[in-house]
């Protein structure tokens, strides 16, 4: 990572967003100097809830990652030549309603784990700001659960422990702990391989822990950064129904983000399409799909015709993305 | 169409290059002899373990023996391992060598812990807050280059011929280094590992204590493995030079009278606890980092 990203403060125990401490864990370097860090300004006045509309919403997100700190350009800092001269997002506006999985599609470089990080608080955007039932997103926190593509599981703790990370820093009786590591181990169909290490698991194993992992505090959203990118055509298969029905028995909201256009239409309710330099929403389609979606669903003409649309929609950004770079390149 | 490559390839029928190569196919090798030889990062039986390890210590003796048997050597420089055996069973009896041996581990022990609680705490520190990092590194990297011997004459100035002397010079010894190692492993936790943990909910102190210690541990320990083998050298350096008890101060008197058996029994007591010492902390690291392959 570079040295200009803004990683936010610490978390929250909390179901509210607050400021964290600002003494951030991270290798040498890897942080701007933390020891004297101010707070990043006054908490904005949150409207109360329902005010705003909304679980989640994004308004003129924008993330500058040459921008300093306070959103000016460092002196000195122009780029490597050839180096796109826009930010990575611009202008995103967002609103994920509760309980509604979208999809966010995209070429690669086009920004959208810069978009997903920005949402789980592990990003400050350098424009516009990220709300959650009107109150402002200032860092991560137990209500957005975040899974990312390598799972990221505690190599040290079994399966049943991974999940119960999250319950283990909240006030509950070990036993109720443990009947909700139950269900969830149950509901991604682990039960059996609770007190195996994740080194011992498969890949499809390893993700579906991760998300029960993620969705053990029972967040508002639960965000997936291409969470079946390393998996096989299969297994994905699996983990698309698995997750449809998870979603379904769970009702959160889901972020997901994913660069394979039909997993985005088979899964999404929306599909949004990002294109690149800068990251910008081009598209935000609604997929008019019944809600039960099995294997017919993929033979289904309009899942046909809908997915053909959307994959030419990247194809044109990026076809156009790839035009503008050979211009300046000469 | 590209020119035809000028010289043929070494094996294999030319190829017209395709696509504006005016090469021709990289040459080929020929594949390497089938050998039954162990491949590099094989594991071996564990009866052929035994079987090396009983090697790595038998051949030593054995060149050992043979070569104070043979008489090519002086006695007096160097005493068969049966003169060795006897000294070692004469100490034994009179009682010296337990008293030794144990002033010795208790200097160890207590320098140990005092660095180890010294430099676990900063190392923490170092490897997880860069601002810890820049504060510390600089003035530590430093001293972890003066030598801890050199140290003594100003410790005795400073402390006395005492106990205090010799476990500051061991804490000397060791502390700077396992610091720096020890930021080394945490500084190792993967970036994501932290984000997630934030995002459920942690806290730092709670991201602190649940996800970098547990995964930073194994790799404390083995720094502590190397470098309680450092603290078992300062203590005889430190005996050595200024000491009334211990097994370098058995060193220094059996020297005085030309006593090489003494000595070499001494060495080999001083090897033995070592290598338990390091088998102990092996054993608790592999208890720990089980789940580290
Ligand atoms: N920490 C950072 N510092 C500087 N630039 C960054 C940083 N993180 C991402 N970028 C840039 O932002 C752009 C978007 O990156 P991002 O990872 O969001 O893309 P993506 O859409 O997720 O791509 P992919 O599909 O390949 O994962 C890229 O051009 C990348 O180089
Ligand atoms: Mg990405």
């Amino acid at each position: 990572m570079s040295d200009t990203s803004q990683p936010a403060g610490g978390g929250f125990a909390g179901p509210t967003t607050q400021p964290g401490p600002f003494v951030q864990f991270g290798p040498a370097g890897a942080t701007e100097p933390v020891g004297m860090r101010k707070s990043a300004g006054p908490p904005e006045p949150a409207a109360g809830p329902g005010a705003a509309g909304g679980a989640l919403r994004l308004r003129g997100v924008g993330m500058d990652f040459r921008a300093g700190r306070r959103g000016r350009p460092r002196r000195g800092r122009g780029g490597a030549p050839g180096e796109a001269s826009v930010p990575t997002l611009a202008d995103i506006d967002l609103v994920v309603e509760p309980g509604e999985f979208v999809c966010i599609v995209g070429a690669s470089g086009s920004g959208k784990s810069t978009l997903l990080r920005l949402v789980a608080g592990l990003l400050r955007p350098t424009a516009g700001e990220v709300t959650l039932d009107g109150g402002p997103v200032v860092g991560p926190g137990p209500e957005r659960g975040l899974v990312c593509q390598t799972g990221a599981l505690f190599p040290w703790r079994t399966a049943a422990a991974n999940v119960a990370f999250g319950l283990e820093l909240l006030p509950l009786s070990r036993a109720d702990r443990s009947r909700r590591v139950a269900w969830l181990l149950r509901e991604v169909g682990l039960e059996p391989y609770a007190d195996r290490l994740p080194g011992q698991l498969s890949g499809g194993q390893r993700q579906r822990v991760a998300i029960a992992r993620a969705l053990a505090c029972e967040p508002r959203v639960v965000l997936l950064d291409e969470p079946f990118g390393a998996l096989d055509v299969q297994t994905k298969e699996d983990m698309q129904l698995f997750l449809r029905r998870v979603w379904a028995d769970t009702g959160t909201t889901v972020l997901m983000v994913t660069h394979d256009v039909e997993e985005a239409v088979f899964l999404g309710q929306r599909v949004v399409v990002l294109a690149s330099d800068p990251g910008r929403v081009v598209a935000d389609i609604p997929v008019r799909l019944p809600d039960g979606r099995d294997l017919a669903t993929r033979r289904d003409s309009a899942f046909l015709a809908l997915r053909s649309e959307v994959e030419d929609l990247v194809r044109l950004h990026h076809r156009a993305h790839a035009r503008r770079l050979a211009e300046a390149a000469g | 169409m590209a020119p035809a490559p000028a010289t043929a390839p070494a094996e294999g029928p030319a190829r017209p290059a395709a696509g504006g190569r005016d090469w021709g196919p990289p040459p080929r090798r020929r594949p390497a002899r089938p050998s039954r030889l162990p491949k590099l990062g094989d594991d071996v039986s564990p009866s052929t373990r035994w079987a090396l390890r009983a090697l790595s210590v038998a051949v030593p003796l054995v060149v050992w023996v043979v070569l104070s048997a043979s008489g090519a050597v002086d006695d007096t420089f160097l005493p068969s391992p049966a003169a060795v055996a006897r000294a070692g069973a004469d100490m034994a009896r009179s009682g010296e060598l337990f008293s030794d041996t144990a002033s010795s581990v208790r200097r160890v022990g207590l320098g140990f812990l005092i660095a180890v609680a010294i430099s676990v705490p900063l190392g923490f520190a170092m490897g997880s807050m860069s601002w810890a990092q820049a504060l510390l590194e600089p003035v530590i990297g430093l001293l972890r280059y003066m030598p801890a011997s050199a140290f003594i004459p100003l410790l005795i100035i400073w402390l006395g011929l005492g106990e205090s002397s010799k476990i500051a010079l061991l804490v000397i010894g060791v502390v700077f280094f396992n610091t720096l190692m020890t930021a080394d492993v945490v500084r190792r936790i993967p970036r994501d590992l932290l984000e997630v943990s934030a995002t459920l909910g942690a806290r730092q102190h709670e991201i602190a204590r649940k996800v970098i210690l547990p995964y930073a541990l194994p790799g404390m320990i083995d720094a502590m493995r190397v470098n309680a083998a450092a603290a078992w050298n300062f203590v005889v350096v430190a005996e050595l030079v200024a000491a009334t008890s211990g097994l370098g101060y058995r060193i220094t008197r059996a020297q005085r009278f030309l006593q090489t058996d003494k000595i070499f029994a001494v060495l080999v007591v001083i090897g033995v606890i070592g290598l338990v010492i390091d088998i102990l902390l092996r054993v608790l690291r592999d208890q720990v980092g089980r789940w580290a392959p």
